[in-house]
């Protein structure tokens, strides 16, 4: 994933010495993984990006704290753990209620302001993910994910979520066998 | 191979880490076995639909531009209240301790580069800003570390440090130096405008420039518009100190996204703000929220 000569920890120390600039290519770097771990998350997709955002934020504002022994990423994604949880009790809703979701699918039917054909587009892919997400058990979504979507190898993996690499291995291949299993229902729905 | 491989093995095909003793039977098996070829081939679409679908809801950039803004904007309001502190603590022990007024008025003067942070920042302000002939998004961060810099477009520049300002160079210009003391260019063709906080004494080629004070406007036309009204400070070579300017020459300036939001309650989001971010919702998700990794 770190194609980039400089390595997270050296980006880190550059931020702290004073090249707030730099802290833009550590969002570069992991806006996506950031994302993308919270989409199975969350239960819609501006609650995503907002969180993302904040946890950017976060990270920045407590960057001093992070210890350089320990995996930016995993570093990271604590933050973004702890920023959804704040989240999840400030907005006091840790059900999503179907009334709740129907009431913001209206709202959002209603929405056709801005180029509807991206919009549905983008809709329809959100829901193609949610289905598929949901074929997967809770424990192997992020493995599978971030090596699928971020490209990130077992190790990376590993890395980022603090698990033993052989559990990384295993995870990612009940997600490819459950997925195996599920396809035709999800070709349904493409 | 003869036999079919495991599932464990079939999957990782595509997996860089296998090693490549297990990847040449692996692969031969393939060629023979029609079967397994069409479980990989199974998995790996519908991993590649699961991607398209992830990327077509991504919007790369996004979150950087916006979370970018928000660090700047929060930098500068923490440099503004550690100044306002510092001098109310000033005028807390003023009256009766003059040694400490002293020392405190030092404290105040003396500036203390070695202690802060570099904190000028430059953003690129336009689709098609340009460092060194190459486009900058929007939103993008202007790397300072390596000076100079040509700069041809639009760019924010912040400084959050004793001196919080923030200004917008419009055109064409070298970046030598961007210190909180001293930005300076050189080669420059381009307007200066003062967006908050003091005015800012820039070099262009040399000579000073007082990037504009927020001039006060008619209260009749604008009661409340004094933070988006500037004077811009043109450019041209020779620079020069701007004087008056006539009231014609002076245009508002909007002000970066991020600092019109801060303030504004979250049910009454600006429709600029609202409208790109639909709002899609998950319409399976009828269970308690996942907040645990794994
Ligand atoms: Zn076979």
């Amino acid at each position: 994933m770190n194609s980039e000569n400089h390595s997270d920890n050296e980006i880190v120390q550059a931020v702290l010495a004073g090249a707030t600039e730099r802290f833009g290519e550590l969002l570069e770097r992991y806006e996506k993984l950031v994302f993308s771990f919270l989409l199975s998350r969350l239960e819609n997709l501006q609650e995503v990006e907002d969180i993302s955002q904040d946890t950017f934020v976060k990270a920045f504002r407590h960057l001093k704290s992070f210890d350089c022994s320990r995996k930016f990423t995993a570093w990271l994604l604590t933050i973004a753990r702890n920023v959804l949880i704040d989240h999840v009790r400030k907005s006091s809703r840790s059900v999503a209620s179907t009334e709740l979701v129907t009431e913001v699918m209206l709202r959002e039917s209603d929405n056709e302001d801005c180029n509807p054909q991206m919009l549905n587009l983008r809709r329809e892919s959100w829901r193609k993910v949610v289905n598929m997400i949901n074929t997967l058990s809770e424990e192997v979504r992020d493995p599978f994910v971030m090596r699928v979507v971020n490209e990130m190898s077992y190790q990376e993996i590993a890395d980022a979520l603090e698990l033993p690499l052989q559990t990384v291995k295993n995870r990612i291949f009940k997600a490819r066998s459950l997925l195996r299993e599920k396809r035709a229902l999800y070709e349904e729905m493409s | 191979m003869k036999k079919c491989p495991d599932k464990q093995l079939l999957y990782s095909i595509d997996d860089p880490e296998l090693n490549i003793d297990d990847r040449v039977a692996l692969e031969s098996h393939l060629q023979a076995c029609p079967r397994c070829r069409e479980e990989v081939a199974a998995v790996r679409s519908a991993e590649e639909a699961f991607k398209a679908d992830v990327n077509g809801i991504f919007r790369s950039g996004e979150i950087r531009k916006r979370a970018m803004n928000e660090i700047i904007k929060n930098h500068s309001i923490e440099a503004e209240r550690h100044k306002k502190a510092k001098y109310m603590w000033l005028w807390v022990l003023a009256p009766g301790l003059a040694i400490v007024l002293l020392a405190a008025l030092f404290h105040a003067v003396v500036p203390r580069q070695s202690t802060h942070q570099r904190l000028v920042t430059c953003q690129a302000h336009s689709d098609n800003a340009m460092v060194n002939e190459k486009i900058y998004e929007f939103g993008r961060m202007v790397e300072l570390q390596h000076l100079p810099v040509e700069l041809n477009g639009s760019f924010i520049f912040t400084s959050a440090g004793q001196q919080a300002w923030s200004f917008e160079h419009c055109g064409v210009s070298t970046l030598v130096k961007a210190e909180q003391q001293a930005v300076e260019f050189v080669k420059a063709s381009a307007t200066f405008n003062l967006l908050s906080g003091d005015p800012v004494t820039v070099k262009i080629d040399g000579s000073n420039l007082v990037i504009g004070e927020l001039k006060p406007v008619d209260r009749v036309t604008a009661t409340s518009a004094l933070e988006t009204i500037i004077v811009p400070a043109v450019a041209s070579e020779p620079a020069d100190i701007i004087g008056d300017i006539e009231p014609d020459q002076v245009m508002p300036v909007e002000l970066p996204v991020s600092s019109l939001t801060a303030e504004a309650p979250e049910n009454q989001l600006p429709a600029s703000e609202t409208a790109p971010h639909e709002e899609l919702v998950n319409p399976f998700l009828d269970k308690p929220l996942l907040i645990n990794g794994n």
